[in-house]
């Protein structure tokens, strides 16, 4: 055990002595490692953030949602609602039907407004919103009047009390940012004989592309045995598949541009090890003759080239790091998707994903002298 | 200098060895016994590739060396119980000449305490006791050689061999090497010296002159 550590001390003072000798050398390496691990981490930094572009697109289109749209026009023979044809679903999906009547409500200073009816299946996903004031006959969302007002409606020539509520955001959807008034069915009489347009919105209790294609798929298949021909579904399939092809160009260009940064610096370190090794072999051939062991001495050159890789590695990333916000918001992104608190492409997992190509490659580039460190003693010392 | 199969001298049986097309040895048989043998002959002959062959520097392609605890190339041998001395390049040029030692001490698995005992035995009768702290490129070429025999001699090795040790050196110089390997030379060790130095001949020693054979097509003849 002390031999082998006055040999690796020597070992040590050796890579010392070259890198103060030949500062160029070291410098080479530091700068050619430097620059293919900046380039790794900011290529990667830009593939997650167009990932996380991506994602926030398809979270704003509702990425774990579905919407379908059915219209039911007057006197047809009606099949059962969409929503209540759906409602098995429930136990995958949160389940929000709403059908909207052709006609409108009116307030007391005559603004209009939809009117949407529900039904026993969207109760569960409805309930928070359903505290309701005694008297009254549905609710009014609406931002233009404040929460848990009465008001009095006009709908089709008959009186509806309703209270009134701050409009949630699921409900955008239903009604493009319009003024609503929701009423149950039991309360929406004969309206409903007039036709509405229904939509129900299904929103996976699970994430994932997975689920939501199984969804998709299902869905489709039951409209069309249902022989609901004028349903149309809504999915985030072709976002799903985007962001799907994105992250498998994220991961071939990972591995595809680490592989290149890993070879690369496997030949450059490789070059300037089998230089330094010529410039040494007499002095490693001696500690040979001596009886230090070979795998020691091969592992002085692995030692110093995985040492330069990794503070090549530490650079590039305090680089990438400052210049990433600069860089990346020139390029056109969002400042909040700029935000290192939310989304660090350089915490360290990244940087060992990089990184380690850089770290093969170099201790891989002294392959060359392992070869070398076979020519026997006698060829190399007089 | 015909030791028995089981003396602890050294054997070459039927030797081959060549660099490249060039033939050094072919069928090269020779004992050596404990105690010292110069090795003399014309240059290029033959003398530093037998000294390495038999330290396992070397690795013969035809033939068999017997050292004392086995085969040559057995690491354990080169570590512990072989002494070799360059014609030059002998020291770690980064080490003191007592890390140099302790170093070599440390390989050949003596305790610190007995190299320690040992640098005490050999700087001072070598005349480096006073430069043991000092690095092996402010040394001179005596004292350079004077401490590759020293390290060489730390291990108190079975086998010793010198390739030139004394070319260049001065009389004073040489003759510190004399009295060492006169005196100091472990008991029962074989100790090889391949040399053109007529001032070794004051060793008591035995011989082995290649200046008695020919080499003809890479045979090595006897004269007649």
């Amino acid at each position: 055990m002390k031999a082998w550590t006055l040999t690796a001390f020597y070992l040590s003072k050796d890579i010392w002595s070259r890198w103060c000798e030949t500062p160029g050398a070291l410098a080479a390496r530091l700068l050619v490692a430097g620059l293919l691990a900046g380039l790794l981490l900011l290529t990667g930094a830009l593939l997650r953030l167009g990932e996380r572009n991506l994602e926030a697109r398809l979270a704003g289109m509702g990425g774990r949602t579905l919407l379908l749209n059915e219209a039911v026009s007057a006197g047809t023979d009606q099949a059962p609602p969409l929503g209540r044809t759906l409602a098995a679903l429930a136990a995958n999906a949160e389940l929000v039907a709403l059908r909207q009547l052709p006609v409108t409500a009116r307030d007391g200073a005559g603004r209009d407004c939809l009117v949407l009816v529900y039904g026993e299946e969207s109760l569960p996903a409805l309930a928070p919103w359903l505290a309701v004031q005694p008297g009254a006959d549905g609710h009014l969302f609406t931002a233009q009047l404040p929460a848990g007002l009465p008001v009095r409606l006009e709908v089709d020539g008959t009186d509806v009390a309703a209270s009134t509520l701050p409009a949630p955001e699921w409900l955008l959807r239903f009604t493009g940012g319009r003024a609503a008034l929701l009423l149950p069915a039991a309360r929406a009489g004969d309206w409903l004989e007039l036709g509405h347009f229904e939509t129900v919105q299904l929103t996976l209790r699970e994430t994932g592309g997975p689920e939501i294609r199984r969804l998709a798929a299902a869905l489709r298949s039951l409209l069309f045995l249902d022989g609901r021909s004028t349903a149309q579904l809504q999915s985030p399939e072709r976002l799903l598949d985007e962001l799907d092809a994105l992250q498998l160009l994220q991961a071939r260009l990972r591995h595809g541009s680490g592989l290149a940064a890993g070879l690369l610096a496997a030949l450059v370190f490789g070059s300037i090890a089998v230089l330094e090794y010529r410039q040494n072999r007499f002095t490693l051939a001696l500690l040979r003759s001596l009886g230090a062991p070979a795998p020691l001495l091969l592992l002085r050159y692995a030692a110093e080239a995985a040492l330069i890789a990794v503070a090549a590695v530490l650079l590039a990333r305090g680089l990438a790091a400052g210049l990433h916000a600069p860089l990346f918001g020139q390029a056109g992104f969002p400042a909040a998707l700029l935000d290192r608190t939310t989304l660090d492409p350089y915490a360290w997992a990244e940087v060992w994903r990089s990184g380690r190509w850089l770290l093969l490659g170099g201790v891989l580039g002294v392959l060359p002298v392992a070869f070398a460190l076979r020519q026997p003693v006698g060829r190399v010392l007089q | 200098m015909n030791p028995g199969p089981t003396a602890p001298g050294i054997r070459c049986t039927a030797l081959g060895f060549g660099y490249g097309r060039r033939r050094v040895f072919d069928g090269f048989s020779a004992d050596f016994a404990p105690g010292v043998t110069l090795i003399r002959g014309f240059s290029g002959c033959g003398k530093s590739t037998l000294l390495k062959l038999i330290a396992g520097y070397l690795r013969p392609d035809g033939g068999r060396i017997l050292v004392p605890g086995g085969a040559p190339t057995d690491p354990d041998f080169q570590r512990r119980r072989l002494g070799f001395v360059f014609q030059q390049l002998n020291l770690l040029p980064l080490a003191s000449l007592r890390r140099n030692l302790t170093l070599v001490g440390a390989l050949a698995g003596l305790t610190a305490a007995e190299t320690a005992a040992r640098l005490e035995k050999y700087l001072p009768l070598l005349g480096l006791a006073d430069h043991a702290d000092r690095r092996p490129d402010t040394l001179s070429g005596g004292q350079q050689q004077r401490a590759a025999i020293a390290r060489a001699l730390l291990k108190e090795p079975s086998v010793l061999l010198l390739d030139e040790p004394t070319s260049g050196l001065d009389d004073l110089n040489c003759r510190v090497i004399m009295k060492l390997l006169r005196e100091h030379l472990p008991p029962g060790c074989v100790c090889l010296i391949a040399t053109h130095d007529p001032r070794l001949e004051s060793l008591p020693h035995e011989s082995l002159d290649f200046n008695r054979f020919l080499p003809v097509e890479g045979h090595l003849v006897a004269l007649v």
